[in-house]
């Protein structure tokens, strides 16, 4: 015989798993209904041509955006991965409790926090119009896209680095390596599945950024860019071009390579992630 | 094999006993030796030579009870070790015994034998026999040896009531002898004794195998 | 003892945690190839002595040693080369911890850390250092596998083949085998038993019977003072010191 007061628990409990199913399936719904609409509007529009082939105005390509994004991927990591590890070891292994560890990483807190319009235009000012006048040229979103993911670099190289287990670190102190032997040749090693993870990470929000590229690589949609100091175009601000110009089946169809591009890294991050950390502890 | 140094020192522990075992032994055949010989000098050896038996007992149980510090021994390990504790207390007084017949082999020295020597050697040569069995009994662990040996002690036991009866008859007969009769009596009572140790030995050895003395649970 | 030399001398040593002082006027000599084993309750400073041997409590912030500490006739905490201490005395922990690497990667580091760097050198070091451990004939043919995917037991003794593979002279163990089975227990103290002709070993444990198993000596300290050391057989069976009797007797811990 189940008490009034039990029955009255045993509802409840089955009202909020009710309710937390609800949300799940909204979360998913969600997320299935964005990309089914894209994709419907776009898949046909999507071939070789459209993203391999050279830009005519008749028949819009996506080429020129793709080198671009590789550009601006590979230099943002470039800069941004050495500086957030090397960075994350000095908090990690060298730092002492004080006033420095301290203003660093109310610094880092806070550069994760900035809008990523006011980082564009940071740009803007310095590469751009003023500071080194450079213009509208790759180097200047890359550098900027580079300080923006830094924070997201460095807080996952300090927690992995911080997760391998300390016993590993005293092992090899007690086998009369130095430090920076035990860094290189075990701490950073094991902490290498949560830094890879993250700058691939890095790589997907880079790909999807627009606000700060509108103001500082100048959205020049129709030519391949010749090098680092040219003006250049990334898939995220061709889906803006085309769809500010009315190209609507071409912005979809950017859309999908975009979708497709993030979700592949995604996947690729996750898989890499638990890759390298199966050979760990 | 894992606990090597833990063999090494039970081994040892057994070849100690069995070195003891040797030396009472000895000490036994000596003593009848010298009863029916009527050497004095040999009885005065086997007197002396008691010291070196008593500091083997000391030997053999600093080394059991250093193995139970040291190893805490467990099962058959557990038994083993208590079973050469016990033993080694028979061995001593065995070893006692044996000096004591040779004291008192000291006395009937003093004149010729009147009755003649046949049960006193057999007993002797019971005990020795019943002491080299027992202690062959523990090394191989063999207790079928060590239940021959619990039966032999009957043997013993109806050759001292003949020694008894003989005796009585003697100090009844000629009672100018009645001085030699009663040492003989003594000899025959350690002989006897002697016997009784054995069996004890081979009790503790069926414990060694079975946990069981006597037939009564102890481990 | 005649002829037998003192490897690590040990005279008016305090060590402070901050202010809390864990080690009190310690004074201590440790034999050449002996096993000498630290025993005590929890928190009685065997473990923190055992780490100033290596230094490796200097990894520990707020930490500070006074007094004399002398291995192989050096004073370790005037001289600042830990780097040749840390090669002269190894060190093997509680819980295994190999690298996350091949059992060959984790026995070669140390070598490789001193700069052998020829294949063939590192191929007989670490050969023999497996051998040394015991550990040899189990993994020969699976030097490429990694290191975590071996048992507990041969992990910890590819760690005693590590800290081998450097060549020390004395070896620290702190507990190393309360993590393990009771087969793996016996095959490492066995090993030690044998180790202890070429090396000086120096053992933390929480096991009485383990370090009357094991140990020519043993030292018994509480609350940061050492109550007695002497020869393992009368430490336990005459203990000059009332406390020490009462810890191994069980009748306080």
């Amino acid at each position: 015989m189940i008490s009034a007061r039990k029955r009255r628990v045993s509802v409840k409990y089955s009202v909020l798993k009710g309710l937390s199913y609800v949300c799940a399936g909204l979360t998913v719904a969600a997320l299935i209904a964005i990309i089914t609409f894209i994709l419907v509007r776009g898949i046909a529009h999507v071939n070789l041509n459209f993203v391999f082939g050279e830009y005519k105005t008749k028949t819009p390509t996506v080429y020129p955006a793709l080198v671009g994004t590789l550009y601006l991927v590979a230099m943002s990591v470039a800069i941004a991965a050495p500086i957030g590890v090397a960075t994350a070891v000095f908090l990690t292994e060298y730092a002492k409790k004080g006033k420095l560890v301290n203003v660093i990483r109310v610094a880092v807190e806070t550069l994760s926090s900035i809008p990523s319009i006011v980082y564009g235009l940071f740009g803007y000012i310095v590469f751009v119009a003023g500071g080194v006048k450079w213009g509208y040229t790759l180097l200047g979103g890359g550098i900027t896209l580079a300080i923006m993911v830094l924070p997201t670099i460095l807080r996952a190289a300090e927690e992995s680095l911080l997760a391998v287990p300390s016993v590993y670190r005293e092992g090899s102190l007690a086998l009369g390596a130095g430090k920076v032997r035990t860094i290189f040749a075990v701490m950073l090693p094991n902490a290498a599945g949560g830094i890879v993870s993250a700058v691939i990470l890095a790589m997907g929000r880079v790909i999807s950024e627009s606000a700060v590229l509108i103001l500082t690589i100048g959205m020049v949609v129709t030519d391949v860019p010749k090098g680092l100091m040219s003006p250049g175009t990334s898939l995220a601000l061709d889906v803006y071009y085309f769809g500010t110009a009315g190209k609507s089946e071409e912005a979809a169809a950017a859309g999908v390579v975009l979708i497709t591009l993030v979700v592949a890294l995604n996947l690729l991050a996750s898989w890499l992630g638990k890759l390298l950390k199966k050979g760990k502890a | 094999m894992l606990r090597n140094k833990f063999q090494r020192e039970l081994e040892a522990l057994s070849q100690e006993l069995v070195s003891m075992g040797a030396l009472i032994e000895r000490a036994i055949d000596d003593s009848v030796k010298a009863l029916v010989t009527q050497d004095s000098e040999l009885c005065r050896q086997v007197i002396s030579r008691d010291k070196e038996i008593n500091s083997m007992t000391a030997a053999v149980e600093s080394k059991a009870l250093k193995i139970l510090l040291m190893q805490q021994p467990v099962a058959s390990d557990l038994r083993l070790i208590s079973t050469a504790l016990k033993m080694v207390t028979d061995m001593e007084r065995i070893g006692d015994q044996a000096g004591d017949i040779c004291e008192i082999v000291l006395y009937l020295c003093a004149e010729d034998y009147e009755p003649t020597l046949d049960i006193l050697p057999q007993m002797g040569e019971i005990a020795k026999q019943m002491v080299h069995e027992c202690i062959d009994s523990f090394v191989k662990l063999d207790t079928e040896k060590a239940q021959k040996v619990i039966e032999t002690d009957d043997s013993m036991d109806k050759l001292f009531v003949k020694l008894k009866d003989k005796m009585v008859k003697l100090i009844k007969e000629k009672p100018q002898y009645a001085d030699q009769a009663i040492y003989f009596m003594m000899v025959g009572k350690y002989f006897e004794k002697i016997g009784d140790h054995a069996e004890n030995i081979a009790e503790w050895v069926i414990f060694s195998k079975y946990g069981e003395h006597k037939s009564v649970r102890i481990l | 003892m005649n002829g037998q030399k003192i490897c690590i001398s040990v005279r008016s040593v305090n060590l402070f945690y901050e202010t809390f002082q864990a080690l009190k006027d310690i004074n201590l000599d440790i034999t050449e190839n002996e096993i000498t084993a630290f025993i005590g309750p929890s928190g009685c400073g065997k473990t923190s002595l055992l780490k100033c041997f290596n230094r490796m409590n200097d990894l520990i912030e707020g930490c500070r040693v006074t007094g004399e500490i002398t291995v192989e006739g050096v004073d370790i905490y005037k001289s600042a080369d830990v780097i040749s201490l840390r090669r002269e005395v190894g060190m093997v922990f509680q819980k295994p911890n190999v690298f996350p690497m091949s059992i060959y990667d984790n026995v070669a580091f140390g070598p490789r850390t001193h700069g052998v760097s020829k294949r063939s050198d590192l191929d007989a070091v670490v050969s023999e250092s497996l051998k040394s451990a015991g550990v040899w004939e189990e993994v020969k043919d699976n030097l490429n596998k990694s290191a975590l995917s071996i048992s507990g037991g041969q992990q910890q003794r590819v760690c005693i083949a590590r800290a081998l593979a450097v060549q020390p002279k004395i070896l620290l163990m702190d507990e190393p085998t309360s993590a393990l089975d009771p087969i793996s227990t016996g095959k490492i103290e066995e090993l030690c038993e044998e180790l202890k002709k070429q090396y000086t070993i120096v053992i933390v444990t929480h096991n009485m019977q383990q370090a009357t198993r094991m140990s020519d000596k043993t030292a018994f300290f509480m609350l940061g003072e050492m109550l007695e050391f002497g020869e393992t057989e009368q430490v336990f069976s005459r203990p000059r010191n009332q406390k020490c009797e009462n810890y191994i007797t069980g009748r306080f811990g």
